[in-house]
């Protein structure tokens, strides 16, 4: 049967991608990577906001 | 040892009583009547002149679709089909028409086969009794209460209709009338079908196996095409069950894989506090003053200083890259918290960034005490690799100071792709079972016990 | 759909005699014994029907002559039954509403005897029921009536006027062409049946089982041309 076929591939790749994200600890929440952080980020602080998308915040509720 | 003085059976050839149409009697010993398709005459193939035991008079011919006289090899057994007759039954003013072929071995006896749109039924003489078990359903009107069960299997109570004979032509083991009626009563069990006939002095059970038409053409040589298939029939087996079934067995064993897996991941994940650190948000920090600070390579910059950015002390993550989750405790109180953060790696310089939203409001009302968001949060970072990092912070909050903590795990297990795992894989054991199920509710459509009994059931198989 | 098949004393209880081997006192033909319980033996050659009396046999008359039936048993065909192997000895042939039916005489190896009740293609092996049972009147049997044959119980499945036409080869007791029978067929759990013959008074039972064909096992069957 060609459908029990497609569902033991489908459960094998469901097993793989499973282990996938748990070896890695791969995450849907959305985390971006930067590289080359000037070293001075640690003496100024304030200097690295403006490497990245400066966003404000507004507020909830 | 005692030799047969009997010829052996063959074929007779004769003449209609009524017509003069030519008759051919395949079985002579084995049968009691002859119906000639010509005229309708019901001849008494026991008497040597075959005299006249009824005559009907049908506007109708019905032309067998198995030809009298043709052999054919059903399931490994040899036969040959010697009569034909149409039945039908009348429920609520329509019509239902049905065909019988009766078959013939000299050594097996008697075999049906019946044919309602497309659909055919290889019949014989149950020879066990059926038992009568206590019925799921609720017996239509006039129904005989309760199923059976024949070896094992319970056969469930399907229809029960009065089935008149409207045509017959060629041989028959029993005087064959048309217009006879008995009350037939069938029970299914797929690809099985029961049947209960009974008149005056007797109750015949048979049993039938669903069979194809094309299994039909094959085993007498028909030619041409079998008749199409219309709509689901009692006994059809379900083309969904036994993919249900192996679908079903998978899913479990796909599931217990996962789980054990997840387990696995539960006994070897690390989950180990790499880091803490209790911080402070001011929000006079905001207007902090521009100030000059001297930069660690000796050189004197002049650079905007934030003091509401923050870096934490270093802290190394060691072992193989794996998430990492940065865990937040502010002290909030009918505020939000707004934090922007990046975990660096000291080395790479490789900056991880990730935006994180607290809030924590709470209250009475009418309804009594309440409370939204949560004072705490956390945030997954994957594929992190070993090496000495710190994290940046650039808090933001509307409340004027928050005492917070940062506290970092690496290797954290995580529950969700459990759950989203088995989810995924249940969805199509899920949609076959619906198919399965419309499937059922097709068959059930036309029997005493509807499973859909309000509107139209769902129509969508093919 | 059944038979009959009367009875006398000997049936049930056999002497204990040494079987010799016999000739029709009418043609003197060969005569083979096979059952210490025969009682009736019908000359294959001649059709003499000559009655047995411990060792001597006597001429009672000529049997009928059997109708063409189509039956694909025949005397001297063999097979198994519940893993005991079986002759065919004897036959009665019967006819009732729906046609013929026979009832053969069964010799097990093992020495016992029994009955193959066949007709259209139907099977049954059974055996005549021992101790007492109680059988109501033929009249008031009706379809789907329960009836208690030693620990079984069993429902009417058919009532039947039948007649008998002729016997053949060795039997139990005396045939008498044209005699009346009224039987009815019995079903059981499973593939337990029962016929209660009602030409004796009171009626016998016959118990035992529905076989399918393939099940017996038979051999030595007629062979049917282009079958």
């Amino acid at each position: 049967m060609t459908t029990n076929k497609l569902y033991a591939a489908f459960g094998a790749l469901i097993l793989l991608v499973f282990f996938y994200v748990q070896y890695t600890g791969w995450s849907f929440q959305s985390v971006d990577e930067t590289k080359g952080v000037p070293r001075t980020v640690r003496q100024n602080p304030g200097v690295y906001r403006s490497h990245y998308h400066h966003y404000v915040y507004m507020g909830g509720k | 040892m005692c030799a047969t003085k009997a010829p052996p059976v063959q074929v007779k050839s004769v003449k209609c009583t009524k017509c003069a149409a030519p008759l051919e009697i395949r079985a002579p010993q084995s049968i009691q009547t002859v119906a000639c398709g010509s005229c309708g005459a019901v001849l008494d193939a026991k008497h040597p002149d075959l005299t006249i035991l009824s005559q009907y008079a049908s506007r109708i011919k019905y032309k067998p679709l198995i030809p009298l006289g043709t052999k054919g090899r059903l399931k490994g057994e040899q036969f040959m089909c010697i009569g034909f007759l149409r039945r039908r039954t009348t429920v609520e003013g329509v019509n239902y028409d049905w065909s019988e072929y009766l078959l013939y071995n000299p050594y097996k006896g008697f075999r049906w086969l019946t044919e309602y749109q497309g659909h055919w039924t290889s019949v014989k003489a149950a020879h066990v009794t059926p038992k009568l078990v206590p019925s799921s359903l609720s017996g239509g009107a006039g129904a005989p209460q309760g199923d059976y069960e024949v070896l094992g299997n319970v056969y469930k109570h399907f229809q029960s209709v009065v089935a008149q004979v409207i045509f017959v032509v060629g041989e028959f083991y029993w005087e064959v009338k048309v217009g006879e009626r008995a009350e037939c009563s069938d029970y299914v069990s797929p690809p099985n079908i029961l049947s209960r006939e009974s008149s005056e002095n007797e109750i015949t059970w048979s049993i039938g196996d669903y069979t194809t038409g094309k299994d039909v053409w094959e085993a007498f040589s028909l030619p041409g095409e079998p008749p199409a298939v219309t709509g689901v029939a009692a006994a059809q087996p379900s083309p969904h069950a036994e993919t249900l079934a192996t679908m079903g067995r998978d899913f479990w064993t796909f599931a217990a894989i996962l789980v054990v897996l997840q387990i696995l991941f539960a006994f070897t994940s690390a989950d180990k506090k790499v880091f803490s650190q209790g911080l402070h948000f001011s929000k006079s920090s905001k207007a902090a003053p521009v100030a000059s600070m001297p930069s660690t390579d000796g050189t004197t910059a002049t650079t905007e200083v934030d003091t509401r950015s923050k870096v934490s002390d270093y802290f190394d993550i060691d072992g193989r890259t794996c998430n990492v989750v940065i865990k937040t405790a502010a002290a909030i109180d009918n505020h939000w918290m707004f934090n922007q953060y990046a975990l660096i790696n000291e080395k790479t310089q490789t900056a991880y960034n990730c935006e994180r939203e607290l809030e924590y409001y709470h209250g009475r009302d009418s309804d009594g005490p309440w409370s939204e968001g949560s004072k705490t949060d956390e945030v997954t970072i994957p594929g992190v690799p070993a090496g000495r990092y710190f994290v940046y912070v650039y808090p933001d909050s509307d409340q004027d100071e928050v005492d917070f903590s940062l506290v970092v795990y690496r290797d954290v297990l995580q529950w969700w792709p459990l759950f989203l795992g088995l989810f995924f894989l249940a969805i199509p054991p899920l949609w076959v079972k619906y198919r399965q199920w419309s499937f059922e509710v097709e068959r059930w459509k036309e029997s005493d016990h509807p499973l859909i009994t309000s509107g139209e059931g769902s129509s969508d198989d093919d | 759909m059944s038979g009959v098949r009367g009875h006398g004393p000997a049936a049930r209880c056999p002497g204990v005699i040494p079987i010799p081997s016999v000739s029709c006192p009418s043609c003197g033909a060969p005569l083979e014994i096979k059952t210490k319980s025969a009682i009736l033996l019908v000359c294959n050659y001649c059709d003499s029907t000559l009655m047995r009396k411990d060792l001597d046999l006597s001429l009672v008359g000529k049997m009928a002559e059997l109708q063409e039936d189509g039956s694909p048993v025949q005397i001297g065909a063999t097979g198994t039954y519940g893993g005991r192997p079986f002759e065919v000895i004897g036959r009665i042939q019967l006819e009732y509403s729906a046609g013929y039916w026979n009832e053969w005489y069964l010799h097990y190896k093992d020495g016992q005897t029994g009955w193959l009740g066949e007709g259209m293609g139907q099977y049954f092996v059974t055996t005549q029921a021992t101790g007492p049972v109680e059988i109501p009147p033929h009249s008031s049997l009706r379809p789907g009536q329960s009836i208690r044959i030693g620990k079984e119980r069993f429902a009417v499945a058919e009532v039947s006027e039948a007649r008998c036409i002729a016997g053949q080869g060795e039997l139990p007791f005396e045939v008498k062409t044209g005699y009346e029978a009224p039987v009815a067929d019995l079903s059981g759990d499973g593939t337990r049946f029962a016929t209660l013959d009602y030409s004796e008074d009171p009626p016998i039972a016959f118990v035992g089982d529905r076989v399918e064909f393939e099940n017996l096992d038979l051999k030595g069957l007629r062979e049917f041309e282009g079958w």
